[in-house]
């Protein structure tokens, strides 16, 4: 196959995509929250599903902060409306598995949104100080990793355990959001990728930064080394983590230009050191990492900006 | 789904000839528009939600001051007196290049009254109770007011159209 030059880069219709990102557009005022099916959240599946949804859904709104970031550095117009969509898409996941969480009565009385963990907390102070300045590719890569493995591991397992014919409606529609977010993901990257290498090693160079350096591993990695834990101890496969990975892999090296981008590599090496438990990452880095965050006190984190307490399980506002 | 908005639909002008009492009001317009209708709007309204298309630099009063980046950094030094909360400040603020800066009194204050609300999430669709955003929540109020500069794909008017 002959290379694709910078031009046929340029030529992915985001316009396009755009108007099927608002023709597709879904309310959780869509979904009857009442429908028969809660009943067959058992007891036993309740209280082990019970932190494994506070923690998707937490990852969903901090993405949603993600793609705010990404909007201000957007590389055209039309990306930076796309991001505007998927900013407020991730939210509505994080909303619709609040929702399920109060049908399924995971949530206390009041309705009250569960306490993030202390990885969560820092990686909402870690957004609210650096996100906005961090380097597009950092944040354009790490996006689409994170989305391949909500969507390729975390939501089958979710829909393998649980019965309720209105989670699966509602991780239809999430799952559709999701691909189309996968697809301008990589596109994007594309287009970066595409561009004069001078610039992708100056923004590499940023990336470099010593705060960025410590935030993203003093932040991310127990984060995801946490859930992973978690996710696997609850009986999902590895396998499953191994195959996000895979697609992470396999349709980043599809394009001509991803693979130009330093980020692309780093965070691929990272996932793969991830997924794999026998790796020294994990003894040396990661799990001391969980125990030492663990003791952060989280008021020494002050309080989080406006944004977290957006989240609603309710579909109508007045 | 919908046979169409039940309440009131205000187009360019016609939300300046009247009141709001009683009412909730949802305001769909760029910053520039919005920055002339909430504080018209909220004198009145019982609670007014702003979604924001595009956020726009804001002076209260016209300052002697050369058009380009030394006026915007003058608006964004109003912008920081006038907000005091992080997000909604981050959520006023242009990023990129923005040609100018508008003069605007009373944007800010009214933004931050008990009752009122800025969002940016993008409105999708009017419905038959309100408006819907993509974040997933069906705003019931009973006035909407759109923006002359909003080029507005939603159900109601989809269906105007169509007719």
């Amino acid at each position: 196959m002959p290379d694709r030059t910078e031009e046929d880069a340029m030529t992915y219709d985001f316009d396009g995509m755009l108007q099927t990102i608002k023709d597709r557009q879904w309310s959780l005022a869509d979904i009857d929250w009442d429908a028969p099916g809660a009943e067959t959240m058992t007891d036993e599946l309740r209280a082990k599903l019970q932190p494994f949804m506070a923690d998707l859904m937490w990852i969903e709104h901090v993405g949603a902060r993600g793609f705010a970031s990404l909007a201000t550095m957007a590389p055209t117009p039309v990306i930076k409306e796309i991001y505007e969509y998927f900013h407020a898409e991730e939210q509505k996941h994080a909303n619709a598995e609040l929702a399920l969480m109060k049908r399924w009565g995971m949530l206390d009385e009041d309705g009250a949104v569960p306490e993030p963990n202390i990885n969560v907390k820092l990686a909402i102070k870690t957004l609210d100080t650096f996100g906005d300045s961090l380097p597009l590719t950092g944040l354009a890569t790490l996006i689409p990793l994170l989305e391949c493995a909500l969507d390729g591991a975390l939501v089958k397992f979710l829909l393998d355990e649980v019965e309720d014919p209105v989670c699966h409606q509602v991780f239809r529609h999430i799952n559709s959001d999701e691909a189309r977010h996968i697809t301008v993901d990589f596109q994007v990257l594309e287009l970066i990728g595409a561009g004069p290498l001078h610039k992708l090693l100056i923004e590499s160079a940023s990336n470099l930064k010593p705060q960025v350096v410590l935030g993203l591993i003093v932040v991310f990695v127990p984060l995801i080394n946490k859930m992973r834990d978690n996710i696997v101890a609850m009986g999902l496969p590895e396998q499953k983590l191994y195959n996000a990975v895979k697609r992470f892999n396999t349709i980043g090296s599809r394009g001509d230009h991803t693979r130009r981008i330093p980020a692309y590599h780093v965070l691929r090496s990272q996932a793969a050191m991830v997924v794999n438990r026998a790796h020294p990452y994990h003894r040396l880095l990661a799990d001391p990492l969980v125990r030492i965050t663990g003791l952060v006190p989280a008021r020494l984190l002050g309080r989080p900006q406006a944004w977290v307490d957006e989240v609603t399980h309710e579909p109508v506002a007045s | 789904m919908t046979s169409g908005f039940r309440g009131d639909l205000l187009r360019d002008d016609a939300w300046r000839s009247r009141g709001f009492a009683g009412q909730r009001v949802a305001v769909v317009a760029s910053a520039e528009e919005a920055a002339r209708i909430v504080p018209h709007v909220v004198r009145t309204a019982t609670s007014v939600k702003v979604f924001q298309r595009s956020p726009a630099w804001v002076l209260p009063t016209r300052v002697p001051l050369p058009a380009g980046p030394i006026r915007r950094r003058a608006a964004r030094l109003h912008l920081r007196l006038s907000v005091r909360d992080q997000w909604l400040r981050r959520q006023l603020t242009p990023f990129g290049d923005q040609p100018g800066v508008v003069v605007r009194p009373g944007f800010y204050a009214a933004l931050q009254q008990p009752g009122c609300k800025l969002y940016t999430w993008p409105v999708y669709a009017i419905v038959e109770h309100g408006v819907r955003s993509a974040e997933g929540v069906e705003h019931r109020v009973d006035v909407v007011i759109l923006g002359a500069d909003v080029e507005v794909d939603c159900r109601v008017l989809r269906e105007e159209r169509t007719a």
